[in-house]
């Protein structure tokens, strides 16, 4: 697993946000341990204490759990409520900003449309 | 159990290193203490440990002072940039020795991190390259009974697989074995990450003290044409700016005033801590 | 608690300095007359184990040993410091290690002298303390034994508090404040003396010939060893008590430096 940290966000949403994408992309399966705590500071060069408020954060979202003296668990389902949340998030993330690009571009709803229906045919190539 | 230090005070001649610096250090968190070469962070720690004294001000854990105060003063190592120890003793006799006046070192963790840096205990101090003084130097420091660890520029002279080392050892005990590391160093990329708590001195003073991501969540660098970006910016804390052509990037640091509307053609992005440390001790914007 | 540590540990090093500064004068008082002997005569004939015997050279060395060893009081304070040590903590073990060392030395020194130089010597008993106070206690009382011993131990540790005098006070300045001193203090001296040569018939010194009397324990009576050594045991005791308390002050403004 490749961690790519950047300075646009802090730290703790970062961890989170890379972890669920772990999960999404099935590198972390259902039910199987996530890295530890010590173990993502020690690769990572991370304060302990950011790994774990990133980790509660998805403790919070219900997407991993703690199993005492065993770690961090994924937990049943989250593959299935991360792909609900993206679903719901994705007009805000990406359709919003698709339209005003085409805006800028000076495309027209139709031509849009259009395109999109392209984009499904050649499977996105 | 905590280290307070208020308001010291010390001059050098007629120069004045430190005026008037508090800060507190708690159990168990790692700090990064920033500031440019000559803003007193080696005079700070030498100060904190008892080495040198201060013209003013006190230095205190549970409000009793550590001046010559064999006890407290064993809760606490400073490893140095100086090098102290006399060239023609062998390494495993300075972990003898170090064994003895602390009540306490971990052997087997040394030895671990001999064999990882490939250091030869059985060497003399004085065969040692500027790079392995350093290592001896860490090893010490990791491996002592002391609550609090300050390490005044920890990688001089590591190359960029021993510093890698170094950092997963330091989180590495850190987790297994709790307690609090100062580290003042000029690689604050590398470190960004590791520390919870920085303090920034400059010119003798706090100029910073939060937590790392309350710091960085009030720092921005606002990019667009010049006009606008002044504008928009007008007012707050501007601690440096950068420009080419008429594209302009202001570096702010503070919050942002929510009622304005963000122009268009504005962006808005963060700062990492080595960008923000630049433009706040560069002379430009103030701290607060 | 502490003190124990940093005592053993200099005691340690100590007593290693103590080792090899005799075995290093063995070297100086039997190797080399043998091997200059060798060089300049061509021949081994003019050295006789029985000359070389009469040498002591022991009770010198030691005192420059002593001196030498506490005037390098900064590099082992250098490191205790940085390792947590108090500096009243390296002082109080600083006075167990000296007292010892001396006390060693005066044993070892006079064990030599009287097993050694004595017989070798024709019996002839001809030590400093002898010369001046020997007869004091009675010519052959048992107590010129403990005496003797004590009086060099006094001597030593006198030397050595002294070393650490000097070597506490230079430690406070910079290489080149320390200059400076050492400078201005000689040529004061100089200056003294040049002032006192050419005036002192003009002066009344009796009362320092009588202080200097005094602490030498001077007596009136005729004849040789009969000083009392009292007066000079009480006055390094005195000495010694007073010298350690200033060295405690200049050490408690002791700092590390860079250099």
């Amino acid at each position: 697993m490749q961690f790519d940290f950047s300075g646009q966000e802090p730290i703790y949403l970062q961890v989170a946000n890379q972890i669920e994408e772990g999960i999404f992309t099935g590198a972390f399966k259902e039910e199987t341990q996530v890295p530890s705590t010590t173990e993502m500071s020690r690769e990572f060069h991370i304060n302990p204490a950011t790994v774990l408020k990133g980790m509660n954060i998805l403790v919070t979202e219900k997407l991993v759990e703690k199993r005492r003296g065993l770690g961090m668990f994924v937990k049943k389902g989250a593959y299935q409520l991360i792909l609900e949340k993206r679903q719901s998030a994705f007009f805000e993330d990406y359709v919003k900003k698709i339209v005003s690009e085409a805006k800028n571009l000076k495309l027209s709803e139709v031509e849009l449309i259009k395109l999109i229906q392209r984009g499904f045919k050649t499977n996105g190539d | 159990m905590e280290i307070k230090i208020s308001e010291i005070t010390k001059k050098f001649g007629k120069k004045q290193i430190l005026n008037g610096v508090s800060l507190t250090i708690e159990p168990n968190r790692i700090y990064g203490l920033l500031g440019r070469n000559g803003a007193g962070k080696s005079t700070l720690l030498n100060i904190i440990t008892d080495r040198i004294f201060a013209n003013d001000g006190t230095v205190t854990i549970d409000g009793v002072s550590t001046h010559e105060h064999d006890e407290l003063l064993g809760k606490i190592y400073l490893m140095s940039e100086v090098n102290l120890y006399q060239k023609r003793v062998r390494l495993q006799e300075l972990f003898k020795a170090s064994k003895i006046m602390y009540g306490g070192f971990d052997e087997t963790y040394a030895k671990h991190l001999c064999e990882a840096f490939e250091l030869n205990p059985k060497l003399r101090f004085g065969q040692l390259s500027t790079g392995y003084r350093t290592i001896f130097k860490l090893i010490i420091a990791l491996c002592l009974p002391v609550d609090y660890v300050f390490l005044d520029e920890p990688i001089l002279g590591l190359d960029a697989n021993h510093r890698e080392l170094f950092y997963k050892e330091l989180l590495d005990t850190y987790s297994s074995h709790p307690r609090t590391f100062v580290i003042s160093t000029h690689m604050i990329e590398e470190i960004a990450n590791m520390i919870e708590h920085v303090f920034v001195l400059e010119n003798g003073k706090i100029l910073v003290d939060d937590d790392v991501d309350h710091m960085l969540s009030q720092a921005y660098v606002i990019t667009g044409p010049g006009e606008t970006v002044d504008q928009y910016t007008e007012g707050l804390n501007i601690i440096g700016t950068e420009s080419l052509g008429n594209l302009k990037g202001n570096y702010v640091f503070g919050s942002l005033n929510d009622d304005r509307e963000i122009p268009d053609t504005v962006q808005i992005s963060r700062m990492d801590l080595q960008k923000l440390f630049i433009h706040l001790t560069s002379g430009g914007g103030t701290g607060k | 608690m502490k003190t124990k540590s940093v005592f053993k540990n200099k005691l340690k090093h100590s007593l290693k300095g103590v080792g090899y500064t005799y075995l290093l004068t063995l070297v100086v008082m039997f190797v080399l007359p043998v091997v200059f002997t060798f060089l300049f005569t061509g021949s081994l004939k003019g050295v006789s184990l029985h000359n070389l015997l009469q040498n002591n050279l022991l009770p010198f060395i030691s005192v420059l040993f002593l001196f030498i060893s506490s005037y390098r009081i900064y590099g082992p304070f250098k490191f205790y410091i940085q390792n947590g040590i108090s500096r009243r903590t390296v002082w109080k073990a600083t006075i167990g290690v000296v007292s010892l060392c001396s006390l060693l030395m005066s044993l070892i020194n006079y064990g030599y002298y009287y097993m050694v130089v004595v017989p070798n010597a024709g019996n002839v008993d001809n030590t400093f303390y002898n010369q001046l106070f020997g007869q004091f206690l009675g010519f052959h009382s048992f107590w010129n034994v403990p005496a003797q011993i004590f009086y060099e131990w006094l001597l030593l540790w006198s030397f050595a508090v002294i070393g650490t005098f000097f070597g506490s006070l230079s430690a406070l300045f910079k290489r080149r404040t320390r200059l400076i001193i050492w400078l201005t203090v000689l040529i004061g001296i100089v200056v003294v003396i040049r002032f006192l040569m050419q005036f002192h018939t003009a002066m009344n010194l009796d009362w320092t010939e009588d202080v200097i009397k005094f602490l030498v324990g001077y007596t009136k009576t005729d004849g040789e060893g009969l000083w009392n050594p009292f007066h000079p045991i009480g006055v390094m005791m005195v000495a010694i008590f007073v010298g350690t308390g200033i060295n405690y002050w200049l050490q408690q403004h002791l700092i590390l430096k860079n250099q």
